[in-house]
């Protein structure tokens, strides 16, 4: 069964068209890469399909796992395997890092029939998360992103990711602001968690985080769009020649 | 509805003689001050924001001196918290022996009924607040406790007051009296709780001597049907301690007035409050910090969950006097309002006199983080579910200030029950 296919995806925010009819099919097992210019819509793609409520999807069809992902509510998609890494983060003051996965691996097992773990069960899974992004559990007792520097806050999401186990892992711009050891604590993450039964759609803006990852295939997004799609020898192409080719292209074809 | 004068009389009752002979003299000019000062309405300044409408609408009557005697043991248990050593109840204003225990109580504590009691000093009578003056007037019973020089009582002290509201609409006066010798320390919870419509206007009054230290929770989980007034006035010697945590959930309308006079130097005053409202509750909290004198702190936090159409009102007033050099006074209240209908008024007020001072006030009301929300769901957690967590955490920091695990267990379990489906707190 396929992963994940976005056909024609028209979406909107206050109004302002973002997503212009964009195309993607992710089959099980995949590493792709969306690249593409600042303001290009990638973070848009990743809140709409996650199903932020802000975003106003216009047009088009979206096919998770043989389910109409645009029907389902956000927490019903991430009780299905759906999973997003956000670009920035949010900070809950008084809800420790314990809690909010307490809370979201049991509303997750609930969901699948399973017994909800209790403290002491969640413990022996964390301890062995935590060694794979090097995690402090004592970082666990603090306020969820509270008073974390950001590439602390891109740990934290790798961590749930890896507690979480999702089908589908989307990373918005996990690489952006991350210094050398902290990017490669992503890229071990993503490549351990690598599976047959796991795809990743890693959004990104430089091709620096593809020296660790090695995608299947790689993706130009532009105005609201895929506007190319290639193997890893396009992220390279983007690396030396930037995105202005690709803009002027797109106004030719225009 | 009955004219103003009627309804004066009506609180005042028949009856003349009410209580012990040492209070007669007291009762009697407090009932002619309360004629004069007649019953609060809406276009006071100090009822400005919060109608007394709903408390005069019950025509609530006197609580007969004899009492009913409708509380029975079973509901007791059910007030009483996991770590009380010791509780005094009384039902309607009237003491409960058969259901109070004060068994083993340490040497250098005396504690009784104030109505049964040694004559007590309840100073002077109020001059304009009114339904103090009326509690001057009216008041059946309630605790006194002395506590002598450097006694140190360990366990919890549990003051209960019920309302019952089956079979008439009383208005239950209670009166307390608390006195802490030099470097005594008590830990003391004032619970009041009820069923029906009632209206209970409850005047408490504490002396701390110099070091005494008072730690003290007080829980007003009236019925939602019935009104609730009360005072709670502190006047701290020379490096005193008070820390009251104040728990405000019940009450169709409830206001709880604190008025803190810091009168020795050194002394420190931290009054916490939480309110948690719903449907068309609205709660009160007038405070009045007094830094008379130099090098006292004090510290008021503040604050209130609002849901539905419910009111929220807070006037945190701070006054420093001219010769009150190193004062440090703090003073947070924040609210978060759960629906488009709440809706609070907070008034922060600083009057201050000297000039080597260090003050601080912040005031915010705002709603639930819609980003926080959305992450929690983008993790599995329903709408519901992440609405709770997110009120625990705003409440929680108080929770967790909360003087024992006993006392946090029953918060919690009392904020859980109001936020339902919330998640186990802990960890
Ligand atoms: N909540 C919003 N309100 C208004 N405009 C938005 C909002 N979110 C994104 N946009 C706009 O949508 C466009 C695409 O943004 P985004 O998806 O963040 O791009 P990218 O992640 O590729 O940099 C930008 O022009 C941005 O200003
Ligand atoms: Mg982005």
């Amino acid at each position: 069964m396929t992963m994940l296919e976005v056909k024609d995806l028209h979406a909107s925010v206050a109004g302002t068209k973002i997503l212009k009819g964009l195309d993607l099919t992710i089959q099980p097992g995949e590493i792709h890469c969306i690249m593409g210019p600042n303001g290009s819509g990638k973070s848009t793609l990743s809140r709409v399909l996650a199903g932020h409520e802000d975003y106003e999807v216009n047009d088009g069809l979206v096919t998770y796992r043989g389910m109409s992902l645009l029907d389902m509510e956000a927490h019903e998609r991430a009780r299905e395997g759906y999973f997003l890494a956000f670009q920035y983060p949010v900070e809950i003051p008084g809800v420790s890092g314990m809690q909010f996965l307490r809370a979201s691996v049991n509303a997750i097992r609930k969901h699948h029939g399973l017994e909800e773990l209790d403290a002491m069960d969640l413990m022996g899974v964390f301890r062995e998360k935590a060694k794979l992004v090097d995690l402090d559990l004592n970082s666990l007792k603090r306020s969820v992103n509270e008073g974390f520097s950001g590439g602390e806050k891109k740990r934290n999401e790798m961590f749930q990711m890896a507690v979480l186990e999702p089908r589908m892992c989307v990373l918005d711009e996990i690489d952006s602001g991350l210094d050398i050891d902290a990017l490669k604590i992503v890229a071990n993450t993503v490549n351990t968690m690598r599976s047959p039964e796991r795809s990743t759609l890693i959004i990104t803006h430089y091709q620096r985080l593809l020296e660790y990852i090695v995608p299947d295939y790689v993706h130009v997004m532009f105005d609201g769009r895929i506007v190319k799609s290639g193997g890893k020898e396009l992220a390279h192409k983007l690396e030396a020649e930037g995105y202005g080719w690709i803009e002027q292209n797109e106004q030719m074809v225009v | 509805m009955i004219e103003v004068m009627e309804q004066t009389e009506l609180y005042l009752g028949a009856e003349i003689t009410r209580g012990p002979a040492w209070s007669t003299e007291r009762r009697q000019s407090a009932r002619k001050r309360f004629r004069e000062l007649g019953v609060p309405h809406g276009r006071q300044e100090s009822w400005r924001f919060t109608n007394p409408r709903k408390i005069t609408a019950l025509e609530a009557v006197p609580a007969a001196a004899e009492g009913v005697a409708n509380l029975t043991a079973e509901r007791v248990a059910e007030y009483l918290l996991p770590d009380t050593a010791w509780s005094l109840v009384f039902d309607n204003g009237i003491f409960r022996a058969d259901l109070s225990s004060r068994d083993g109580m340490p040497e250098g504590v005396h504690i009784e009924p104030l109505a049964s009691g040694e004559p007590a000093e309840l100073g002077d009578i109020e001059n304009s607040h009114a339904f103090t003056t009326l509690n001057d007037a009216m008041w059946t019973d309630g605790v006194s406790v002395r506590v002598d020089d450097g006694v140190v009582v360990e366990g919890l002290i549990q003051f209960i007051f019920t309302g019952d509201g089956d079979g008439g609409t009383p208005a239950v006066h209670t009166r307390n009296l608390i006195k802490l010798g030099a470097g005594a320390k008590l830990n003391l919870v004032e619970s009041y709780r009820g069923r029906g419509v009632y209206w209970t206007n409850a005047v408490t009054d504490v002396d701390l001597g110099e070091n005494a230290e008072l730690t003290h929770f007080f829980q007003q989980l009236e019925s939602e049907q019935a009104c609730h007034t009360s005072r709670f006035r502190v006047t701290q010697s020379p490096a005193s301690t008070l820390n009251t945590h104040n728990l405000l959930i019940g009450g169709d309308l409830a206001r709880r007035d604190i008025d803190i006079a810091l009168v020795g130097e050194g002394a420190h005053a931290g009054i916490d409050g939480l309110y948690v409202v719903h449907d068309t509750q609205l709660s009160d909290m007038h405070i009045t910090v007094d830094h008379a004198v130099p090098e006292c702190t004090s510290e008021q936090y503040i604050k209130g969950i609002l849901d539905n159409k419910s009111r929220g009102v807070f006037c945190g007033r701070v006054i420093v006097a001219q010769d009150a050099q190193k004062t440090d006074a703090r003073q947070t209240n924040r609210n978060l309002l759960l629906s488009d209908d709440a809706h609070v008024n907070t008034m922060p007020q600083l009057e201050i006199y000297a000039d080597d001072v260090k003050c601080a006030h912040g005031a915010t009301t705002g709603q639930l983080d819609r980003d926080a929300l959305f992450y929690l769901q983008s993790r599995g957690v329903d709408e519901v579910a992440a609405r709770d967590l997110l009120l625990f955490a705003f409440a929680n920091e108080l929770i967790d200030r909360l003087p024992s695990e006993g006392i946090r267990e029953h918060a919690e379990a009392f904020l859980e029950h109001r936020f339902h489906s919330a998640r186990q707190l802990g960890e």
